[in-house]
């Protein structure tokens, strides 16, 4: 059928690049990968431990921990970001002043490299010599003199969240804009002719109509902070340390991050197990998320 | 609609010039070698000003040995030590690198790199700085030629000095301590500190010159115990942490989200740091008036940390005779000597010590004072994930969360229990 | 909006006018509200420049220390000789580009049939393509630069590019957006007798360019900061390195430069904004509405 033919190029590529990859990891997710493993002949000097790597994973504290902190960025970052999108779509659709001006400036830090931006906001973050402090002192306020916002365990992950979603609104707010540009206005008229005040139009007429692009953000955003890794790189690695439970654990420190470092040790397989562990995690949110948002 | 009937032309246009682009800019055929000629790809990972030196010696060297070519490439730092091990993956490795020494054991334990004593390196051990070439030895065999040794010792602010009337730098932790407090001022008298006497890094390799001054052994003799909770690990951590609780001259510049302590140094935040010769250029550069000094003594004198290089041969290497030869040539002491004089750094060959001029660089002296009483890092295999579980105790108990004693006594444990057990 | 009509009581000429000053005022301070997060949207490219223009031991101090000559950070990033900056740029252009065209085009065409079609094993395939993206990106690496390597892209402009072409994002994308337009002007074309090419040509494509250009946009950035896959499919030596692995090199030397480390920053950023403001006109179409006004 034509659908198949549409989809051809897509799936060939698909197969190849990304669904191989995939099989492999599987494969490399029962194997393990140490420090006696022959790189020049990797594949063949691996040792299959069958579900080892996934048990050691779940025995670790380390990651349950991980799993916590990725779902409080997750929680934070989400609503946020879909609903400042949203309602800065719904401001930038009037005819104001400068709305051109605006729409660049607002998407704009997007294309900054993470690495970047989180650089810049370390240093407004900083305790003693950062921007923020030394505004926050003038008015009195000391509290974060000493450690900055990064370094206190109760603030270093709003920090960052904060940060990664002004820098992301931008992009909500093109989609929703254009998806908003699409209804049609005759829609809105009706509404007017029946009486209809802004709020109602809002709940009632917009949001439904850009419930797709509703979807994707919350889809899209659960799997960009589940994999998050690049934002506390730059911005903390996963510090500051705090005593949890007994356990010295990083307040920052996400499964991202957890899996970067394993990585980086060349413990592939282990960290393959991990990768399919967020994957089942992932899936069973965003499904749950998928629902959710259809059955309203 | 009108919009894109408008630009697809333009689009097509661009795509086109992208086909014609793509034409020109590919491919630069090499030309290839004659049959007889030995080639050795080398890759490294030097900064600027080092690679330019290095080209010259690679120049000097296929002079003396016509038939030869090396082929050096430079990889960033950033990521080299993945680039390798792709690398090796699809057998597309170099034939001679550059790589940190904490990196070797790896290469060691999984073959990937040639036992140089077959070439008759064990005779020529004696030649190199102790701690530069014990780094190379494991399991009874010599895996590489160290290259580059470091160290850090205590660089300091002049200017904050003279302005606070400190005339010679600390020499022991007790002075230290007094100094750093002078030297902690609020400047412009807003009720807040404007300039700390010291700053510094969590890491366990930047603790090492604490541990090191007070003695600590690191690993029992069997190599299966953690030693670091030890009275003298105890008191030398304690030092370390009370120079920010106690004593408040240390900024927090260990914190996440701090300003680092090079920054800091470099911008006169900070008047007193720990750093190593890779940065004398860059102060300079920077116009900060500063000095370098030996670390303060603790009870066990003055010591500090090992850092630095060493070059390998990969397995695959066709002619590792002649990679042996470019090793030892690039490390002779005439050589060392240039590379030395040129720019600013520490030799690794002991018979180039007497060459070294200290018009230029009179820190270099200090620092070549300071290696002989250096101590190497322990041989764990591996030592990243070693720094990962002691430095979140560190961390922990710098921020006040943990006592000294849980601290060390956590990060023992759990070194014990996760490094030092082959996985 | 009403005019106040002449003959009209008082009282209602005031209430009109008391609703036009709180309009006024609501308006207002709409404006500022939007001016301040303007702010704090544009401050870090401020922050970087005036970083980028100080000199070296002064660059987080709150003094007005420039460098001298002004631009001079700029300038020994951009003419460092052993730098072909211009060709790192280059090969940037051109692989983010391609990239970012065939994944666009490729995207689309997926996402027509899955938002505007049925067909079997519709909705089981794309939740599959899903949890690929739920992988994260380094757990690709070895696999796809072993694939790479075995068809000899290694050092090649379609290896830097080829393998991320399949962007399930974008194909999600499109599909969400593609769903949003109405199925009448569809209808309408079937029953014209067209076919689906030519759908998905003139009408589909020209109604999802917001959305095409998104993708484009997003995929280009994507491979213009991408670092670790171009560092890896790129020997040393290779012709065509691009600006992030160049960058990488200054950064070894530069590692605490932050001047001149805000200078490549600003240098690899000037082209996407000069893109962007380019591909603005693509976002934002009025007439769209227009052409589906029944």
């Amino acid at each position: 059928m034509v659908s198949y033919v549409f989809l051809l190029p897509f799936l060939i590529v698909f197969g190849i690049f990304l669904a191989y990859p995939i099989f492999y990891s599987m494969w490399l997710s029962v194997n393990r990968v140490s420090w006696t493993t022959d790189l020049f002949n990797c594949f063949t000097t691996m040792k299959f431990v069958g579900f080892g790597n996934y048990l050691e994973l779940l025995q670790d504290p380390r990651f349950w921990w991980s799993l916590l902190m990725t779902f409080y960025y997750a929680a934070l970052c989400i609503p946020f970001s879909v609903l400042g999108s949203l309602l800065l779509a719904v401001v930038m659709n009037q005819k104001l002043q400068g709305v051109k001006f605006f729409r660049t400036a607002y998407f704009l830090p997007n294309v900054l490299d993470m690495l970047v931006v989180g650089i810049i906001w370390v240093f407004i973050y900083s305790p003693h010599y950062g921007i923020l402090d030394r505004f926050l002192s003038s008015l009195g306020i000391t509290y974060f003199s000493q450690t900055g916002i990064l370094g206190n365990p109760r603030t270093a992950m709003l920090g960052v969240a904060f940060a990664v979603v002004l820098k992301g609104l931008g992009f909500g707010m093109i989609l929703f804009l254009a998806a908003i540009q699409n209804i049609p206005t005759s829609v809105y008229e009706a509404a007017d002719i029946d009486g209809a005040n802004a709020g109602q139009k809002f709940w009632l007429i917009t949001l439904p109509l850009v419930k797709p692009i509703v979807l994707f953000l919350s889809i899209t955003g659960m799997i960009q902070a589940l994999n998050a890794f690049a934002e506390f790189f730059a911005m903390t690695s996963g510090r500051p340390y705090a005593v949890v439970g007994g356990v010295t654990q990083g307040m920052t420190r996400v499964t991202g991050y957890y899996l970067f470092e394993n990585w980086q040790t060349m413990r592939y397989g282990y960290t393959a197990a991990i990768s399919f562990v967020l994957l089942l995690v992932t899936l069973g949110i965003s499904y749950a998320n998928a629902r959710a948002l259809r059955t309203r | 609609m009108l919009e894109f009937q408008k630009h697809k032309k333009k689009i097509a246009l661009l795509l086109v010039g992208m086909c014609v682009l793509i034409g020109c800019a590919k491919g630069e055929k090499k030309a290839s070698a004659p049959a007889e000629e030995i080639i050795l790809t080398i890759w490294e990972t030097y900064n600027e000003a080092e690679h330019k030196v290095f080209l010259k010696i690679a120049e000097e060297f296929m002079r003396r040995n016509p038939g030869v070519r090396l082929h050096v490439k430079r990889v960033p730092w950033e990521g080299h030590e993945m680039k390798y091990m792709t690398s090796m993956v699809t057998h597309t490795a170099p034939d001679i690198a550059r790589v940190d020494v904490a990196f070797v054991p790896r290469l060691v334990l999984s073959n990937s790199i040639i036992d140089l004593k077959q070439f008759g390196a064990d005779k020529i051990i004696h030649e190199y700085v102790p701690a530069a070439i014990n780094s190379n030895i494991l399991k009874g065999g010599i895996w590489g030629i160290p290259d580059q040794t470091t160290g850090v010792a205590l660089f300091y602010n002049k200017k904050h000095f003279m302005e606070a009337g400190i005339t010679v730098p600390p020499r022991n932790w007790d002075e230290f301590i007094q100094v750093a407090k002078k030297l902690t001022r609020d400047l412009d008298r807003d009720g807040r500190t404007d300039r700390f006497g010291f700053a510094m890094h969590n890491s366990l390799w930047w603790t090492f010159p604490f541990f090191n001054t007070f003695g600590v052994k690191f690993l029992s003799e069997d190599g299966t115990k953690c030693l670091l909770d030890s009275d003298e690990g105890v008191a030398a951590f304690q030092l370390k942490v009370d120079l920010y609780q106690k004593h408040r001259v240390e900024v927090g510049a260990w914190q996440a989200g701090a300003i680092d302590p090079d920054t800091g140094f470099k911008n006169g935040m900070y008047s007193m740091i720990f750093s190593g010769p890779w940065n004398v250029q860059q102060f300079k550069d920077a116009g900060v008036d500063f000095g370098v000094a030996l670390i303060p003594e603790g009870p066990r004198g003055t010591s500090t940390n090992v850092g630095g290089t060493n070059i390998v041969v990969f397995r695959e290497c066709k002619h590792p005779e002649m990679a042996y030869e470019f090793l030892r040539f690039l490390t002779s002491p005439e050589i060392q000597a240039k590379w030395c004089n040129t720019l600013g750094q520490i030799p690794v060959n002991l018979n180039a010590y007497p060459l070294v001029e200290f018009k230029e660089s009179p820190e270099l002296e200090v620092f070549m004072k300071q290696m002989t009483t250096a101590i190497a890092r322990p041989p764990v295999i591996e030592y990243s994930r070693l720094e990962e579980v002691v430095n979140a105790e560190m961390y922990a108990c710098l921020s006040g969360r943990k006592t000294v004693y849980q601290a060390l006594y956590d990060a023992s444990r759990r070194v014990e229990r996760e490094v030092l057990v082959e996985r | 909006m009403k005019r106040a009509e002449p003959g009209l009581e008082e009282e209602e000429i005031n209430e009109s006018r008391l609703e036009e000053l709180k309009r006024r005022f609501r308006r207002g301070a709409l404006m500022v509200v939007l001016v301040i997060m303007a702010v704090a949207m544009l401050f870090p490219f401020f922050w970087m420049l005036w970083v980028a223009l100080k000199e070296e031991g002064h660059a987080f101090t709150f003094d007005f220390s420039w460098a001298k000559p002004l631009f001079s950070n700029f300038a020994s990033v951009w003419k460092n000789p052993d730098y072909p900056f211009g060709k790192f740029f280059l090969n940037s252009l051109v692989v983010a580009t391609a990239g970012g065209a065939v994944t666009a085009l490729m995207c689309s065409m997926g996402a027509y049939v899955f938002a505007k079609k049925d067909f079997a094993g519709k909705e089981p395939l794309f939740w599959t393509l899903l949890a690929t993206m739920m992988v994260p990106g380094m757990v690709y690496l070895v696999p796809q630069f072993a694939l790479v390597s075995t068809f000899r892209w290694v050092n090649t402009y379609q290896g830097m590019f080829v393998p991320h072409l399949a962007s399930v994002w974008g194909l999600f994308l499109l599909r969400q957006y593609m769903e949003t337009l109405p199925d009448s002007v569809i209808e309408q074309a079937k029953i014209d007798g067209a076919g689906d090419w030519r759908i998905f040509f003139t009408f589909v494509v020209p109604l999802s360019m917001p959305a095409i250009a998104t993708v484009f946009l997003i995929t280009f950035l994507f491979h213009w900061n991408n670092f670790l896959w171009q560092l890896v499919v790129n020997t040393p030596d290779s012709p065509l390195l691009t600006l992030p692995v160049g960058l990488a090199l200054f950064r070894g030397q530069y590692t605490t430069e932050w001047t001149k480390l805000m200078a490549a920053s600003a240098f690899s950023i000037v082209p996407i904004a000069i893109i962007f403001g380019f591909a603005q006109r693509f976002f934002i179409q009025g007439m769209t509405v227009g052409a589906l006004k029944e």
